[in-house]
C-alpha cells in the first residue's frame, strides 16, 4: 500500500492509563510491536500529523520503565541479544524491582508486544523464584491455596507420576 | 497486586527446573493441573533443550546416582536413588529428553525419568536363535512420529555355532519389537551403546567389504529406521594400535574421543567434533589433554566457555576452552572406589505411561 503520498513519522505520542503523555521517537517505539503496528498503519494512510496512541492498560510508572528498556535496546540490532554488555544491562535493570513491579512490567510487555522484554521478565522471575517455598510462591503471586490439607499431603507424597 | 494471566504464568513456569515444578504443583489446583498437561510438558522440554540449563549427571554403580549440575560452582552433590532394577547388572545405555534407558540382566530394559520417577518396562524380547554374548542398546526420540525407540543389537553364536548378530527395534507408541535389516558387512564394535545425535544412533563399525578394513560410522535413522554409513574424519591416524576411538555426543554434535596409550608416558586424550552434522570436512580437533587416558566430554557450561569432562572414569573437571586448562574438582556423596560412566540428563517432566494392551503377539513378525 506504500504510495508516493506515504509519509514518514519521526515521533509518536503515547498516553498512559493515568493520562500522562510521552513523546517517543519512532525507532524506540518500534521495539513494541503494538506501537510499530500503529505507526505503520498511520504511515500507510499518509498522515503527517503526530499520532497519539492511548495505552489503557499501562500506568505511567510502568510505561516509563518499558520505554527505558526500549530506548536501550533500540541502539542494538535485533540479533544482538547475546551481546554481553546488553545482557548485563538487562540484568541490572530488572534487579531493582520488587515482584509487584516485575509482574506489572511483564504484563505491560505482553500487552505492548515487546517479545524480548517479555522473555527477559519471565526468565528473570523464574530464576528468582525457583528456590522458594510453596508458601512464598502463594504470597508473591497472590494465590489462594484451594487444596484441602489432605489433598496437599497426598500431592506431597506423590513422587511417582507414572499412571500406575 | 493484579494476578498474572494464565499465559504469562505458563511462560514463567515453563522456564523453571523440574525440581521446582514438582514442588510448585502444590501451590494451587490450577498450577497442579497445568504442570501435568502434555502441552506444558512439551513446552517445558523444548525450553530446557534450548537453554542448556537444568542439566543433571547420572550414572549407575550398584545404585543409580544423580547430581544437579551448576555451572557457577565447582561442586557436585550426588544423591543415591532407590535401586529400580536388579542393581548388580544395571547400566544406563542412553539418555534423551529427560529419560534414561536402563539395561538390566535377563534381557530386561526399562525407560526411566529419574526426576519424576516415571517408569516404563519394555516387553521382554528373547533371542531364540542366538546364544547372546554382547548386547548393545541405543535410545532416542523420533519427533516426526512423537515416538521413543530402542535399538537392540545382540551378538553371539547361533544354532550352527557361527558368530552372528540380531538387530531389533522397539517402538514405545506401538509397544512392540520388530526386526531391522542390516548389511552383513557391518561388524559392530559392541563395547559401546549407540550414540544419539540429530535423531539418529551412531556406531563405530568395521566394514568387512572394504579392503583396508577401515573403521566407519554406521548411522541408524530413528525415523526411516534404516542404516547408512557416514564418512570418517580424515586426519585421525587410526592405523596405530595404541589409539582407542569412541563416539560420543557433545552439545548436539557427533564427537570422537581418541585415547592414546603410551608405554613411556601417561598418554593423552583428544576430542574431534563434527561441527556441521553430515559434513565430512567439518571435523575438527577441539582439545588434546595430557596426563590422562580418557577425557570424556559431558556438557558445555551455561555460558558455553567451558566443557565438563569425566576424567579416567574417576572424577570431573571443567575444561576452559580459552585457557585450555582443566580445573579438577571433588564430588560429594560418592565413595573413592566409584567407577563413573556418566550420562547427561536434561530435566524434563516427560511421562511414561503403561500401555493398556500387552502386544506380545506382535513379536512373531516375519524376519
Amino acid at each position: 500500500m506504500a504510495s508516493s503520498s506515504s509519509s514518514s513519522l519521526s515521533r509518536v505520542v503515547v498516553k498512559s492509563s493515568d493520562n500522562n503523555l510521552f513523546v517517543v521517537n519512532k525507532k524506540v517505539a518500534s521495539q513494541s510491536q503494538l506501537l510499530k503496528q500503529c505507526i505503520d498503519n498511520m504511515e500507510e494512510k499518509g498522515t503527517n500529523d503526530v499520532i497519539l496512541i492511548p495505552l489503557s492498560n499501562v500506568t505511567s510508572n510502568i510505561l516509563t520503565l518499558v520505554l527505558e528498556y526500549c530506548e536501550k535496546h533500540a541502539d542494538f540490532a535485533d540479533d544482538d541479544n547475546n551481546n554481553q554488555e546488553l545482557k548485563q544491562w538487562d540484568h541490572e535493570f530488572l534487579k531493582k524491582f520488587d515482584y509487584a513491579t516485575l509482574n506489572s512490567l511483564t504484563m505491560a510487555a505482553d500487552y505492548m508486544v515487546t517479545k524480548s522484554l517479555l522473555n527477559l521478565c519471565c526468565q528473570f522471575i523464574a530464576d528468582s523464584i525457583k528456590d522458594l517455598t510453596v508458601q512464598q510462591i502463594r504470597q508473591i503471586f497472590d494465590i489462594k491455596n484451594d487444596f484441602t490439607p489432605q489433598e496437599e499431603a497426598d500431592i506431597k507424597n506423590e513422587n511417582a507420576w507414572a499412571f500406575r | 497486586m493484579a494476578a498474572l494471566p494464565q499465559e504469562i504464568i505458563v511462560e514463567i513456569l515453563s522456564r523453571l527446573p523440574v525440581n521446582s515444578l514438582l514442588r510448585f504443583k502444590r501451590v494451587c489446583k490450577s498450577w497442579y493441573s497445568l504442570i501435568k498437561t502434555p502441552q506444558f510438558i512439551k513446552l517445558h522440554l523444548n525450553r530446557a533443550l534450548i537453554s542448556n540449563s537444568d542439566r543433571h549427571l547420572v550414572f549407575c554403580c550398584l545404585y543409580l546416582y544423580s547430581a544437579e549440575l551448576n555451572s557457577n560452582h565447582n561442586q557436585l552433590y550426588f544423591s543415591k536413588h532407590d535401586h529400580i532394577l536388579d542393581p548388580l547388572l544395571v547400566r544406563i545405555s542412553g539418555s534423551c529428553n529427560g529419560i534414561i534407558c536402563i539395561m538390566g540382566n535377563c534381557n530386561s530394559i526399562s525407560l526411566y525419568n529419574p526426576l519424576t520417577k516415571s517408569r516404563f518396562d519394555l516387553p521382554i524380547s528373547e533371542t531364540p536363535e542366538l546364544e547372546p554374548l554382547v548386547t548393545s542398546l541405543g535410545f532416542g526420540y523420533d519427533s516426526k512420529n512423537d515416538d521413543y525407540k530402542v535399538l537392540r543389537i545382540v551378538q553371539g553364536f547361533n544354532n550352527s555355532k557361527i558368530y552372528d548378530q540380531e538387530v531389533k527395534l522397539f517402538s514405545y507408541n506401538k509397544n512392540s519389537w520388530k526386526w531391522v535389516e542390516v548389511a552383513s558387512s557391518y561388524n559392530f564394535r559392541l563395547c559401546r551403546h549407540g550414540v544419539l545425535v540429530d535423531e539418529a544412533l551412531h556406531y563405530l563399525v568395521i566394514n568387512k567389504e572394504s579392503s583396508s578394513k577401515n573403521l566407519s560410522i554406521a548411522k541408524f535413522d530413528l525415523f526411516t529406521e534404516k542404516f547408512s554409513v557416514m564418512n570418517f574424519p580424515e586426519g585421525i591416524d587410526m592405523a596405530r594400535s595404541n589409539v582407542m576411538l569412541t563416539l560420543t555426543n557433545l552439545g548436539g554434535s557427533l564427537s570422537l574421543m581418541a585415547k592414546h596409550h603410551s608405554l613411556s608416558a601417561m598418554g593423552h586424550a583428544d576430542l574431534w567434533v563434527m561441527k556441521t552434522y553430515g559434513n565430512k570436512g567439518s571435523w575438527c580437533k577441539l582439545y588434546s589433554i595430557r596426563n590422562c587416558i580418557q577425557a570424556k566430554p559431558m556438557v558445555y557450561s551455561e555460558d558455553g566457555r567451558r566443557i565438563l569432562l569425566e576424567l579416567d572414569n574417576r572424577r570431573y573437571g571443567w575444561y576452559d576452552l580459552e585457557s585450555k586448562i582443566v580445573d579438577k574438582f571433588t564430588s560429594y556423596g560418592l565413595s573413592d572406589r566409584i567407577y563413573l560412566r556418566t550420562k547427561i540428563l536434561v530435566g524434563s517432566l516427560v511421562l511414561l505411561q503403561d500401555k493398556l494392551h500387552s502386544d506380545s503377539d506382535k513379536e512373531n513378525l516375519p524376519r
